[in-house]
């Protein structure tokens, strides 16, 4: 299970913690943690978009193969 | 002495009509680091992380398209305590203060109706309003500045928040399609465009480590970066995502592209209105540059806007109409000085142009798959039927030569030395055919409009574009935010396209 972050990357010093910020502004404190739906979502999304981008390099050299089968036509109708 | 100086003429017009093949070049070294994206995308940093939202949406005139917008994002799978909607109404005498009251009603917690009663002053101006009224609330961590049309699909809120877990990110972006849900030829064209200069360009943009820009319609901002850059955007040009862009990475934050996260756009559907919309942004493209002059081709070890190759990108793209007139001017020229000579560079050039237009047509058809299916004929076409004619002729002579009845030298008779000076001067030319686009759109022979884009590129309806921001810059034409008309012809597809696909 990967890190659950729900109130950001820190507080900030001179504006206060969320939990601040949320009594300024006379909301609830944020939650603790993600809910365990977000957390699993999150996991599914990444799994997903991390598996597309990892695809990029393949379709990156089906597009060089391409350009390569061109070249060789072009050499092959100016040789014949 | 003659021959001395013909020989360097000669070499020196080889020279500028080899510069034309600059930018495809620079394209098709942009587009060969995209495989190296899954290594830069940020994925490997990302958390469950669901920061309050505030969505601000500037509004003048909106009417037809406010509700729907305001609806989908009220819809996005994201916790709705932790979302809020600002529409900031920038003076609109049409139905959006109404529209936008009863949202508020309906809605009540989650859409907030902040009018401007001084308004048309542009998008800058309006967002700075809704900008000083998150300040003052503090309630926000995060802003998602986007535009009334825009439909995010249900899952891209979550997957730009993710990465903001990570303090050195600023902002992130998402990728807008275009949505129109009819689409005729020119939103086609629109939707390859931005499957190219977005899913392409902006992930080879993040392995570079430099945006270039943040959508207007979908950037999301941490509160931190906005306060950073003085709780305000900047308002002295037309190009205010572009300024946010570069002073974001300037201040040492990082701008991300997240081309999983799909935003739909209505984009114009007559010449008209997408050479209104895209002068404004090449008009502030204009301004970036010269705001920047210091920054250009400058290392930092701070940023990475100062890279060669980010500059030279820049101003290939600022630079290709300049570039393509040189090339033209120069083959001509080099024509009438040593015509076999003129006709090898050509063809050199050519196949160059050949293969970095089977590279990137390949692949931005293979990065997006569902803007492929609809507009494949577009990609194919984005050079124009002219310019895939000379391709064709450049790459595979014979086939030309056996309709023209001559061999390979290019000093044949009449018929042929016409055709081979048209396309010479077609590398010019194809801009003046695509401005002669949006002068007839309008008239009588408005019919023809479509053809002469086929026949000349959309490529060369936006170089025309270029030229028009130079010519409006050299007379100093007033900067005035001419909006795009949006009817609200929106895609209902939204879920569809969340779900797509790939990218």
């Amino acid at each position: 299970m990967r890190r659950v972050k729900a109130g950001g990357p820190g507080p900030d010093p001179e504006r206060g913690t969320d939990a601040d910020r949320a009594a300024v502004a006379g909301d609830p404190p944020p939650p603790a943690s993600a809910s365990a739906r977000d957390v699993e979502l999150h996991e599914r999304l990444l799994a997903e978009d991390l598996r597309r981008e990892r695809s990029l390099p393949w379709l990156e050299l089906a597009a060089v193969a391409l350009v390569a089968a061109v070249a060789l036509l072009h050499v092959l109708v100016l040789t014949a | 002495m003659w021959g001395y100086a013909v020989a360097f003429v000669s070499a020196t017009l080889t020279v500028l009509a080899l510069l034309g093949a600059l930018p495809l070049l620079a394209a098709c070294w942009q587009y060969a680091r995209i495989g190296c994206s899954p290594r830069h995308c940020h994925l490997d940093r990302a958390e469950p992380y669901l920061p309050r939202v505030a969505v601000l949406i500037p509004a003048w005139n909106e009417g037809a398209v406010l509700g729907t917008s305001v609806r989908r994002l009220l819809a996005l799978d994201y916790p709705r305590d932790r979302l809020r909607v600002y529409v900031v109404d920038d003076a609109s005498t049409d139905a959006t203060p109404d529209i936008a009251r009863e949202l508020e009603t309906q809605y009540p917690g989650s859409v907030r109706h902040l009018r401007r009663e001084q308004g048309g002053q542009g998008k800058a101006h309006t967002l700075n309003h809704g900008l000083a009224v998150l300040t003052e609330e503090n309630w926000a961590r995060a802003v998602l500045i986007t535009d009334a049309d825009v439909i995010f699909t249900p899952l891209s809120l979550r997957r730009m928040t993710r990465h903001l877990a990570d303090p050195s990110i600023g902002a992130v972006t998402a990728y807008i399609r275009e949505g129109t849900r009819d689409k005729n030829y020119l939103n086609r064209f629109v939707a390859y465009e931005y499957a190219t200069a977005q899913a392409a360009a902006r992930r080879s943009q993040n392995v570079a480590g430099a945006l270039a820009c943040l959508a207007g319609g979908a950037q999301l901002h941490t509160m931190d970066n906005i306060t950073a850059l003085g709780g305000t955007i900047d308002t002295s040009t037309l190009a205010e995502d572009t300024i946010t862009t570069f002073e974001t990475q300037l201040n040492g934050r990082r701008v991300l592209f997240e081309g999983n996260a799909i935003a739909l756009a209505e984009e114009p559907r007559a010449i008209g209105g997408l050479w209104k919309q895209r002068l404004r942004w090449a008009r502030g493209n204009v301004d970036v540059t010269r705001r920047y002059r210091r920054l250009w081709f400058r290392r930092s070890p701070d940023h990475r806007l100062g890279a060669p190759m980010f500059g030279l990108l820049w101003f290939c793209l600022l630079l290709q109409p300049a570039l393509m007139i040189v090339g033209s001017v120069s083959m001509v020229g080099l024509f009438f000085l040593a015509p076999d000579l003129s006709w090898q560079v050509f063809q050199k050039l050519w196949i160059v142009n050949a293969l970095g237009y089977t590279f990137i047509t390949a692949m931005t058809l293979l990065l997006d798959r569902r803007t492929a299916r609809s507009s494949w004929r577009q990609a194919l076409l984005f050079p124009g039927l002219v310019s895939l004619l000379v391709i064709v002729w450049a790459v595979f002579p014979p086939v030309f030569d056996a309709m023209l009845g001559e061999g390979a030298g290019r000093t044949g008779g009449p018929l042929l030395t016409a055709v081979v000076l048209f396309s010479y001067v077609w590398l010019a030319g194809c801009m003046a055919v695509a401005y002669l686009a949006r002068r007839v759109e309008n008239t009588r022979a408005g019919f023809l409009a479509p053809a002469l884009v086929y026949l000349s590129g959309y490529g060369a309806l936006l170089c025309a574009v270029t030229v028009a921001s130079y010519w409006a810059h050299l007379r100093a034409a007033p900067r005035t935010w001419d909006k795009t008309e949006k009817v609200g012809a929106h895609t209902a597809d939204a879920a569809g396209a969340g779900k797509l696909v790939s990218a």
